[in-house]
């Protein structure tokens, strides 16, 4: 038989489609419908309750067949106590056909039914250890606790007032002894059915149901015997429908191992599976103090004993569980600690940058003032000298003689010299923070090209130069007039300062796509190979400008390459063959200069 | 014959100040001083000066307040002003336009410069 996997498939369309659960009925309703016509077949009645028992054992041996491990063993112990049960059911039929009569009294049958419960709790047990539930043995002393304290007040208040001589107590005894195993049984199986809830898989109800039957049909016969009624129909239907069940219970036996279906179990059992137990082990301590005789007494006290157990085993699962429970809040203040201080430092190093960003703002205020006090500060006196001694010079306030004309007139061209270089300062300050703008205009780059040689033409014949333009004679773009005519003035005087005497300093301009390049060769030395990457970073001096000490800043290349590329342009070196540089500025000549762009602050002074 | 054109000068910086005097009056103009924002201010009222020269950072009150009181009295309303300026930053220029100023020369300018406007803004008038 192939067991079937019971976690899917409701209850009901598993059951109505199982033939076992049909012959069941049918077996149960002939029983009953037989024996209430005529009683005296019961005897013949029991041949269908020994059938379905056999039947029971036999699914129970094919479903060990092919369980493993502990099912196994579980099921094969089903199937060894069923077959018990219906061997000795057959014998017991077999020798009242042949004519024996039933005495009053405990016989041999009874010992073999009683080694019934023996493999059948064994398994209940086995099922339990299978288990990976907490309070597991709990569910089990639970068991023998309340069928224990059930059969002990059963036999003290209902049972013992209701016989009378000696030899029917032993009897009596003997008889409640049955339904005691079943409740056993029952309540263990039921309180896993509790833990298990919705998930109990039907197997195991199935079980349960079986034992329910028995107990039904073991409290019948006592009643019977007590009060003499005709219940023997009741209950061979109870145990024919017990044999059916058990077959039933076999077939949908769970595929998989026993432990993995208890994965989920609930984690609180219900309150009144706990109060139970308690109340059982109350009344049974009750019962032993007040002692109504020696076996009772006995069974109180046995009961009390598994009370104590009971509370040792809920102590120590409760330990383990305290044990874990504190670790995990353990860690999870040790994680708490660990985020408060994550937080803490975050908090702190927030503090930290606002502080940081509040300094860097009150650093930069203080830089523009500082820019604004030495624009003030240089300018002002620039101004003055600058305009006195022109009058000087001009003679308005008096001739000058050939030396002292010779002499102011350096004064003066170093005071321009100063004056440049505080305006090339001042203007690498503003390019360095970012806040060049530029007024931009329509620009004739070939007009400013021959202003800028213009200008420069005294210098280029103090220094034996010979400076040209060429090219195209004009060009039109967009642009700054002032900043642009900075960038080739610088251009012209650099190719200028260093071209030897007798040298050539060529301006070239022309159109080239959508742009205008303006080219300043000279025929000087040229600039090393590992110089030329250099070039314009702030403050940068080649090796033959400081060996020679040419004048110059370091700055000049730098505030021209920012002018050019915040006009969208870009400014480029190379070496001539056989000697000398060549500066291109490129421009677009779409008009796409932002007024008042700022130029980003150059990356290398940051 | 009509005088020549009166101008108000007004530099904190005596040395500045005294050379811009000095091209002035040899190219010709009357020309009257103030070494803080309030004499300017109150030379201006007095002399109604065909035009004011106001250095910007002078004691007192500065080229741009000298400059929206004058725009704003109805005496001197009409008085062209140029803006003397060590401040070359856009915003500064900016300040000056807005507080009505006219024209304004970068320092430090040279003598050509100072003529070239001084001449030009007169004429404008």
């Amino acid at each position: 038989m192939n067991p079937i996997d019971n976690t899917r498939s409701p209850l009901r369309a598993r059951l109505l489609s199982c033939p076992l659960a049909w012959a069941a009925a049918a077996s149960v309703a002939v029983v009953l419908g037989v024996g209430m016509a005529d009683p005296d077949l019961v005897g013949q009645l029991q041949l269908a309750q020994g059938f379905a028992e056999l039947v029971g054992a036999v699914a129970c041996g094919f479903a060990a067949r092919h369980a493993a491990g502990r099912a196994r063993l579980t099921w094969i112990l089903f199937a060894v106590g069923l077959g018990i049960w219906c061997a000795t059911d057959f014998a017991f039929g077999i020798s009242v056909a042949v004519g024996w009569e039933v005495p009053d009294a405990i016989t041999i049958f009874d010992a073999f039914w009683l080694s019934f419960y023996v493999p059948m709790l064994t398994a209940v047990g086995i099922i339990y250890r299978g288990l990976r539930t907490e309070r597991g043995w709990q569910g089990l002393l639970d068991g023998a606790l309340i069928a224990l304290a059930t059969a002990v007040l059963a036999w003290v208040w209902v049972l013992a007032p209701l016989v009378v001589e000696s030899s029917s107590r032993l009897v009596m005894a003997v008889d409640a002894l049955y339904p005691a195993f079943d409740l056993a049984a029952i309540v263990s199986l039921g309180w896993l059915m509790v833990r298990l809830g919705a998930d109990s898989p039907l197997w195991l109800r199935a079980v349960a149901l079986a034992f329910g039957l028995q107990a039904l049909a073991d409290l019948s016969y006592i009643a019977g015997s007590l009060l003499g009624a005709r219940v023997e129909v009741v209950s061979a239907a109870a145990f024919t429908a017990a044999g059916w069940l058990w077959a039933v219970a076999a077939r949908f036996r769970t595929r998989a191992p026993v432990r993995t279906w208890t994965a989920s179990p609930r984690s609180v059992p219900p309150l009144w599976s706990q109060l139970v137990p308690v109340a059982c082990g109350l009344a049974l301590v009750a019962v032993a103090f007040t002692g109504p005789g020696r076996v009772v007494t006995a069974a109180a006290v046995g009961g009390v004993f598994l009370m104590v157990a009971r509370l040792i085993a809920v102590l120590v699962m409760d330990r383990r569980l305290l044990a874990e429970r504190r670790e995990v809040s353990e860690m999870r203040a040790t994680l708490l600690a660990e985020e408060r201080y994550a937080r803490q430092v975050a908090d702190e190093a927030r503090a930290a940058v606002a502080q940081q960003n509040e300094r860097l703002k009150e650093l930069d205020r203080m830089k523009d003032e500082f820019v604004a006090m030495v624009s003030h500060e240089f300018r002002t006196p620039l101004t003055a000298i600058h305009n006195y001694l022109y009058a000087v010079l001009e003679g308005e306030v008096g001739a000058l003689e050939e030396t002292q004309r010779r002499f102011l007139t350096v004064v003066q061209r170093n005071t321009d010299r100063l004056a440049r270089l505080v305006e090339d300062l001042l203007l690498f300050a503003q390019i360095h923070d970012g806040r060049l703008s530029l007024t931009v205009d329509e620009l004739d780059v070939g007009e400013l090209l021959a202003e800028s040689v213009e200008s420069a033409g005294p210098a280029a014949r103090n220094a034996g130069v010979r400076l040209q333009q060429g090219g195209d004679p004009t060009g039109l773009t967009a642009g700054d007039r002032v900043r642009i005519g900075q960038v080739v003035d610088n251009l012209i005087s650099n190719a200028i300062k260093f071209t030897p005497h007798g040298g050539q300093v060529h301006v070239d301009l022309h159109a080239s796509g959508d742009a205008i390049v303006i080219e300043v060769a000279d025929t000087g030395p040229g600039i090393a190979p590992d110089e030329i990457g250099q070039l314009f970073t702030p403050f940068y001096r080649t090796r033959h400008a400081t060996e020679n000490v040419v004048p110059g800043t370091g700055l000049g290349l730098t505030i021209s390459k920012a002018i050019v590329e915040s006009h969208g342009g870009a400014i480029s070196v190379r070496s001539r063959e056989p000697r000398g540089t060549a500066f291109r500025v490129v421009l677009p000549i779409a008009t796409t200069v932002a007024e008042e762009t700022a130029v980003e602050p150059i990356g290398a002074l940051r | 014959m009509t005088q020549p054109p009166l101008i108000l000068v007004a530099d904190d910086e005596d040395d500045v100040r005294e050379i811009i005097v000095f091209r002035l009056e040899r190219a010709g103009y009357r020309v009257i001083c103030a070494a803080d924002g309030d004499e300017a201010l109150t030379l201006a009222f007095e002399t109604s000066p065909d035009l004011a020269l106001l250095d910007v950072m002078m004691p007192g009150r500065t080229g741009w307040e000298v400059t929206r009181a004058l725009k704003e009295d109805p005496r001197t309303a009409s008085t062209p002003v140029i803006i003397l300026t060590a401040r070359s930053r856009d915003a500064d220029l900016a300040r000056g336009f807005e507080a009505g100023a006219d024209d304004y020369i970068r320092k430090p300018f040279s003598p050509e410069e100072l003529g070239a406007r001084v001449k030009a803004m007169l004429v404008r008038r």
